[in-house]
């Protein structure tokens, strides 16, 4: 009963991100009361191999993430279609700079900013592919260290840090190139 | 260390991710730059306004993990699930019943910290064993009092950072006695507001509770609080906690 009463604690207290974390990671928002459900069973049926003290929040976050990776995979399976990753951002020395530029200008007030893009924010990281999209979550909404990130993905260390470097590199090229499009810097002066 | 591989670290140094020496090199780096400590400051806040954007729960998911502990409980195997049957009833309705010392804001706060420590991820901005130049170095970087003691003989003071609990900012000191590593906190007592949930205890006289295998202590030490953990003996700890906070028990036991 400790084992259980261990569990329940801790999918309590883990339960808001938890259930963010599967939002952002599932393909379709309507697997989401699937996926939470099958992620409660899946820790009662895995009760057992949780050794009381240890990390339950990398345990759990592995479990979360599995049962999201299933889903997404069952959902590719059904309707043919394939969640793209985000295109790399090309084009020529000109653009770069430009983008660079405008990063600069997001850095000088990231809240303001960020805050008239959240939902670019969202569609940013939805964009992402499964892997990078599940480290950057696992980083920003679990609160997991790169090295429970690791444990949590079976990846090595410096791939968990490689795979975040990269999807926090796509995300902020992909906010340049929305804020400069939108002009977002340039209202944010004339404001 | 020069500029762009300062840069090129600084996500990770931010999330102190790197290994003491080079976070020790950036830090030294940023202290000597104002462009490279304002691009840091900026990287910093970058990084948490994604952290909130994207912990934000989407619209229409704040009842799906309700809805979804309905329908596993309907779907239950009572035979074999038996004993986790009672908790995922506490799942739907009366959880905080079962909430123990792992759930009062503070510990919970001090129990992330330390096991960030114990995995690699926090590690010291500076490694001395002397109190006086972890004083000297927490000077000025602190709203906080951070006189300190020597440590018992048989406990090793590894250095310190400064860092936060939960949002409120506080000195911290590792240490090991044994086996066990030591994580002591000390901020000022006007943040005790901001742990609703440990402060009576605290006012009272000090919160005492257990984390996981960890023991926690906080207590008031005048306009200060200290709180330490650790997989230690609970008397053993805050006979260290005391030492090495310079905030001995009155009656001279030190």
């Amino acid at each position: 009963m400790s084992q259980s009463k261990d569990l329940l604690q801790g999918l309590e207290r883990h339960r808001e991100a938890l259930t963010v974390y599967c939002a952002r990671l599932l393909w379709s928002q309507e697997d989401l009361q699937d996926a939470l459900q099958e992620l409660m069973l899946a820790a009662c049926r895995n009760c057992a191999q949780f050794a009381p003290g240890t990390d339950f929040r990398s345990w759990i976050f592995r479990i979360a993430t599995l049962t999201c990776f299933n889903f997404n995979r069952r959902h590719q399976r059904n309707d043919g279609t394939t969640p793209f990753p985000l295109d790399e951002i090309s084009g020529g020395i000109e653009q770069e700079l430009e983008r660079e530029y405008t990063y600069e200008e997001i850095l000088r007030d990231p809240a303001a900013i960020l805050g008239r893009l959240e939902d670019e924010v969202a569609r940013a990281c939805r964009d992402l592919t499964e892997k990078e999209r599940a480290i950057l979550l696992l980083k920003a909404v679990g609160s997991l260290t790169c090295s429970e990130i690791a444990s949590v993905l079976g990846v090595p260390l410096g791939t968990a840090q490689g795979l975040l470097t990269r999807a926090r590199m796509k995300m902020r090229e992909r906010l340049s190139e929305y804020a400069r499009r939108r002009g977002v810097p340039a209202a944010k002066e004339s404001a | 260390m020069n500029c762009d591989k300062v840069r090129r670290y600084l996500p990770l140094y931010l999330d102190s991710e790197l290994g003491t020496e080079t976070s020790y090199e950036i830090s030294r780096h940023l202290e000597s730059c104002p462009a490279c400590r304002a691009r840091a400051d900026a990287e910093g806040r970058m990084e948490e306004a994604f952290r909130e954007a994207l912990s934000k729960a989407p619209q229409g998911t704040s009842e799906a993990w309700d809805r979804a502990a309905h329908r596993a409980l309907g779907r239950r195997d009572r035979r074999s699930w038996i004993a986790a049957a009672a908790g995922l009833l506490l799942i739907l309705g009366a959880g905080a019943y079962l909430l123990g010392a792992g759930e009062i804001d503070l510990a919970a706060a001090m129990d992330h910290s330390h096991r960030k420590y114990l995995a690699g991820g926090l590690a010291p901005a500076i490694e001395t064993s002397d109190p006086s130049a972890l004083v000297a170095y927490f000077r000025g970087k602190l709203p906080v009092r951070t006189t300190l003691g020597l440590p018992p003989e048989d406990v090793s003071l590894l250095g310190g950072r400064c860092c936060y609990l939960d949002r409120s900012p506080c000195a911290y000191l590792m240490a090991h006695a044994g086996n066990a590593a030591v994580s002591i906190f000390i901020m000022d007592a006007s943040q005790l507001a901001a742990f609703p949930e440990a402060r009576p205890a605290v006012e009272e006289g000090a919160l005492r509770c257990r984390v996981g295998p960890f023991h926690v202590l906080a207590y008031r030490d005048g306009d200060r609080i200290v709180c330490a953990i650790a997989d230690l003996d609970p008397e053993k700890l805050e006979i260290l906690a005391r030492a090495i906070s310079g905030s001995p028990l009155k009656g001279g036991n030190k």
